[in-house]
């Protein structure tokens, strides 16, 4: 039951923020949470399941995007290019992650991680006409399923959001299957995990490619909202929002992706401030998460949620010296 | 292609390569001290170059004073990372200490985006404007001083890793912490004084190519990444490596400038990277 509580909340949230905020500028920021939560969700994958650093995200986000509209615009339909789109990421994630994931420490990953971000972004503005170059791709279609075509903020809300959901499920029975359970063994420790008889590479090669993909997704799907494509959405500072989002959320709980893209998307929307110091507040968020409150907003939940059980507990301890209280408390552990 | 243009990539290939082969040196530098790999390492040199631009060219300072001023401010940087963000790590996994040199390099390129803004500058070349000639190529005086300064920063790398009692401490100290600190080296000292060290010459190698490159407050990732594909190339450990590696870069990436639109120039150093962390992770000088 226990389980299900996240994702109930979740769902009795996203399903009643139509209601106050339809028809306000700021639904669409929501539409764009579920998008980047989907993103931060593939980022936890690695970082928080495996282990790894990746600070190159962004750039199988700009995979998804520009293949979905350069075939969209072509006249392929959404769901053909969406999934020419997955397909092309995890091809390139695997033909990378591969090679990486077998021998090198975290410093060569992240490094080899943020130059892949750079390259792809560096292809986008080289690409000619077939990516647009700095001014990216205009006019990519709606996104459209089986004929029916979404239309409107509300379309996109319920869309994104059903995905983001569906996703974060996913994420979450990954994460509490055997997988998830050998992905936090070499988390913990790569060399007892390898002593042990798993196969360390070939699991991080797959987490590699799921969370490419699930950047891929987010990707494919701002591109059908937004409209178009530029190189500026998918630049090395998405790659670090998209870190940051993770650390803050909470990394290796999946749930934090979804709250630190809430957080990271709207914050900026209510004070001016953020605006040329995001990257410095970033920065700050990180390092403070990291040094002070290792599962973030999460793990910061989860202490309220347990506060009255422990302050009860507490209580109990302390009435344990009155006389009768004893006998009381073991009749209670028998039941 | 004619002699003259031959020598004129070669030259610029050399300048560029000097500058990541220190970029590279500080990346070394911190590693054989700690065993730490330091992300912000690049951005040592983009506060460097975008100070000394800054007291330059836009307060009107001399070039000497600005450049003290720039090392200065790096180191001080350096300080305040050492002190506030990797000593509180100390007994963290490596993956979290790796990931507090990100939040550090993200927190220092949000200052630079708060104190410059978003725009790209450059330095006028400082070591004489007038060109000399050699087999009829142009070369300015400063890419022989750049050349010259990297000769002296890998000599003195050399001596003092290998000559003097501090930075054989250094080495000892990242390679047993505990067992150094008995025979009387402070780690937490070796540390520091790395780090401060690192950005020293991370904040040279800024200047020194703030004038053959734009600066901005991006400009950090990609230094970062070019000295560690220099420090790659060449095996982090290995002084003769590291410079080997910084100049073959510069000469590959140059002579990819000379050939292609200037664009591609990246594309193809970024390639070599991912190519080569996938064939030879420990550098080709490197064990394997």
């Amino acid at each position: 039951m226990r389980r299900w509580l996240p994702l109930a909340i979740l769902g009795a949230i996203v399903a009643l923020v139509p209601l106050p905020l339809g028809e306000s500028y700021l639904f669409g920021f929501v539409v764009l949470v579920g998008i980047f939560a989907i993103a931060a969700i593939g980022v936890d994958l690695v970082l928080g399941y495996a282990g790894q650093i990746t600070l190159g995200h962004a750039g199988f986000m700009a995979i998804g995007a520009y293949t979905t509209a350069v075939l969209t615009v072509r006249g392929v339909p959404s769901l053909a290019a969406f999934i020419a789109a997955c397909v092309l990421t995890g091809v390139i994630a695997y033909l990378v992650g591969a090679p990486l994931m077998g021998v090198l420490t975290h410093f060569h990953v992240a490094i080899a991680t943020l130059a892949l971000g750079v390259l792809i972004y560096s292809f986008l503005l080289v690409g000619g006409d077939l990516t647009g170059g700095f001014t990216g791709i205009q006019g990519v279609p709606r996104l459209s399923l089986g004929g029916l075509e979404v239309n409107g903020d509300l379309g996109y809300y319920v869309v994104v959001w059903v995905v983001t959901l569906v996703l974060y499920v996913v994420a979450r029975n990954i994460g509490d299957s055997q997988v998830g359970r050998i992905l936090r063994a070499i988390e913990s420790d790569e060399l007892a995990a390898q002593t042990s008889g798993i196969s360390v590479a070939r699991y991080k090669v797959r987490v590699f490619v799921l969370s490419a993909v699930y950047a891929s997704i987010a990707g494919s799907l701002l591109a059908h909202y937004m409209r178009y494509v530029s190189p500026t959405q998918v630049d090395i500072l998405t790659s670090f929002d998209l870190v940051t989002m993770t650390i803050l959320g909470g990394k290796g709980t999946v749930l934090g992706g979804i709250l630190g893209a809430a957080f990271l998307k709207l914050l900026p929307q209510f004070t001016e401030f953020f605006k040329d110091y995001r990257v410095l507040v970033n920065g700050l968020i990180v390092l403070t998460v990291l040094l002070f409150f290792p599962r973030g907003i999460v793990g910061g939940i989860e202490l309220l949620a347990t506060l009255p059980r422990r302050a009860l507990s507490l209580l109990r301890r302390a009435g344990a010296r009155e006389p009768g209280a004893a006998v009381a408390g073991i009749v209670e552990e028998q039941e | 292609m004619t002699t003259s243009q031959i020598v004129q990539i070669l030259f610029a290939g050399l300048t560029l390569g000097s500058v990541y082969a220190m970029v590279a040196f500080g990346l070394s530098l911190v590693y054989r001290a700690t065993s730490i790999l330091n992300v912000a390492q690049g951005e040592f040199s983009m506060v460097g170059g975008m100070t000394a631009i800054y007291l330059t060219v836009g307060i009107g300072l001399p070039i000497p004073v600005a450049v003290v001023a720039a090392v200065l401010f790096a180191a001080a940087l350096a300080l305040g990372m050492e002190r506030f963000a990797i000593r509180p790590a100390a007994h963290y996994p490596m993956l979290i200490v790796i990931m507090v040199t990100v939040a550090v390099s993200m927190i220092v390129q949000g200052l630079a985006l708060v104190l410059w803004g978003r725009d790209s500058f450059s330095l006028p070349a400082f070591l004489g404007e007038t060109p000399v000639s050699v087999f009829g190529a142009s070369i300015l005086p400063q890419a022989i001083g750049v050349l010259v300064i990297c000769i002296v920063v890998s000599l003195g790398f050399w001596a003092f890793f290998d000559r003097t009692m501090l930075g054989i401490a250094m080495r000892a100290s990242a390679e047993n912490p505990l067992a150094a600190s008995l025979v009387g080296i402070d780690p937490r000292r070796m540390t520091m004084l790395a780090f401060v060290l690192s950005a020293g010459v991370g904040a040279v190698a800024g200047v020194l190519i703030a004038p053959i490159v734009f600066m901005s407050f991006m400009s950090g990732i990609t230094i970062t990444v070019k000295g560690f594909v220099a420090a790659v190339v060449g095996g982090i450990n290995n002084n003769l490596g590291v410079v080997v590696g910084g100049l073959t870069l510069g000469l590959l990436e140059s002579l990819a400038a000379g050939l292609l639109p200037s664009l591609y120039k990246d594309v193809i150093t970024l390639g070599i990277l991912v190519v080569l962390l996938c064939l030879r992770p420990n550098g080709i000088l490197g064990a394997r």
